[in-house]
């Protein structure tokens, strides 16, 4: 009997259906609370082959909610463990995994395979960036944000209202993170659900509406929300200001650590090493350097600090650039 | 004029009267950073410029970034 008989059953699946699946990339842009569970689904329900990125090291506040990490994993790239932890669910999916940073220099090689892309991260300036992208290269993604115990998922498709027709810009500092405001396990995993829906969906060619669902579960609020084309959006008007390097930011605040990155020219990690030794101990792990409150990768800098001022003046102090 | 507001934040629906005419103008009146919500205004989000008519429902949601 086929492993995905549950699924072929399914008269809105079906066998040719399990087959568009199981021939679909579908990339999921940051492994955390969101992009963990999506792709776990994905992988169980037999998805030709997953791109999965994120930049970031599996923490122990993860694991209340990012269902493919456990203890072991604390301090390995989540990309990897991700993709470790797919193959032991179902070693049938490919899986390419990219311990990267999304950014307007990488975006483009890293999801170039991609059908569809799925929104797991954490800062309005990488969906921004996504969403140049999709626009620029007819793609369809998904995009999806959970904080305490709400959430939305809004899919954004070619030919109609884009992500920037709905949400506004400069929000640095004014929103709620994880660290500060908490999550719920319960938020993150519907949310994810409702968005690898979606994915499914689109695959399978079944028709979705461009229309935001807002959903609370402590309160029970389920809202679905249509969505307008702003006149003036300027990636509607093919001004990709985001995949231009025209706007972003230089330095992000992690969500649910308190740590910031900042992106860096390209940095010999063996001569950083020496170099730092001088001052205090570090610790070299192969991919990435520990020293006193940073984690030095070849390409960014993650800095554990109370504010953004804190975290440049470590990384002006010990980096010097 | 008055409207329905609903604050998905406060799990709050009132009908209030407003002076404002534009939902911009209305989240000050209200004392509500614009910059932190997306509007919804009878079941659509619109940009917070669009005019507010007598018996409309304005839905304020709160921008979510995390993931």
């Amino acid at each position: 009997m086929s492993r995905y008989q549950r699924q072929e059953t399914l008269p809105l699946i079906g066998v040719a259906g399990q087959q568009k699946i199981s021939h679909a990339t579908v990339a999921l842009v940051g492994v955390g609370a969101l992009g963990s569970v999506s792709a776990e689904l994905l992988a169980r329900a037999g998805i030709g082959k997953l791109l999965l990125i994120d930049r970031d090291l599996v923490d122990v506040t993860n694991l209340t909610r990012q269902s493919l990490y456990a203890e072991e994993d604390v301090g390995t790239p989540k990309a990897f463990a991700a993709k470790k932890r797919i193959h032991a669910l179902n070693s049938d999916v490919q899986v390419a995994a990219f311990f990267e940073d999304v950014t307007c220099d990488t975006i483009t090689s890293l999801l170039t395979e991609a059908h569809i892309i799925l929104d797991g991260t954490d800062n309005m300036d990488t969906r921004f960036l996504i969403n140049d992208y999709c626009l620029s290269t007819g793609k369809p993604w998904i995009a999806a944000g959970a904080i305490t115990t709400k959430g939305y998922v809004l899919p954004i498709t070619p030919g109609n209202p884009c992500f920037r027709c709905v949400f506004a810009e400069n929000y640095a500092g004014a929103l709620e993170t994880c660290d500060t405001a908490g999550v719920l396990n319960t938020i993150t995993t519907t949310i994810a659900a409702l968005q690898t829906t979606l994915c499914l969906k689109l695959i399978l060619g079944h028709s979705i509406l461009p229309q935001m669902t807002h959903i609370n579960l402590w309160n029970g609020s389920y809202a679905t929300l249509g969505i307008t084309q702003r006149t003036d959006c300027p990636a509607c008007h093919g001004n990709y200001e985001y995949i231009t390097g025209k706007k972003g930011h230089d330095t992000i605040r992690i969500c649910s650590t308190n740590t910031y990155l900042i992106r860096t020219p390209l940095i010999n990690l063996h001569t950083l090493q020496h170099t730092l030794s001088t001052i205090d101990t570090v610790t070299n792990h192969t991919y990435y350097l520990t020293f006193k409150t940073m984690t030095i990768f070849p390409n960014r800098i993650l800095i554990r600090a109370p504010n953004e001022q804190e975290a440049q003046k470590l990384f002006t102090t010990y980096i010097g650039h | 004029m008055h409207i329905t507001l609903f604050i998905e934040n406060e799990n709050k629906r009132t009908r209030v009267a407003l002076q404002s005419s534009t939902i911009i103008d209305a989240l000050d009146e209200l004392h509500i950073n614009p910059v932190t919500i997306v509007a919804s205004l009878n079941g659509t989000i619109v940009p917070e410029t669009a005019y507010l008519h007598e018996g409309d429902t304005l839905e304020l949601f709160s921008v979510v970034s995390g993931g």
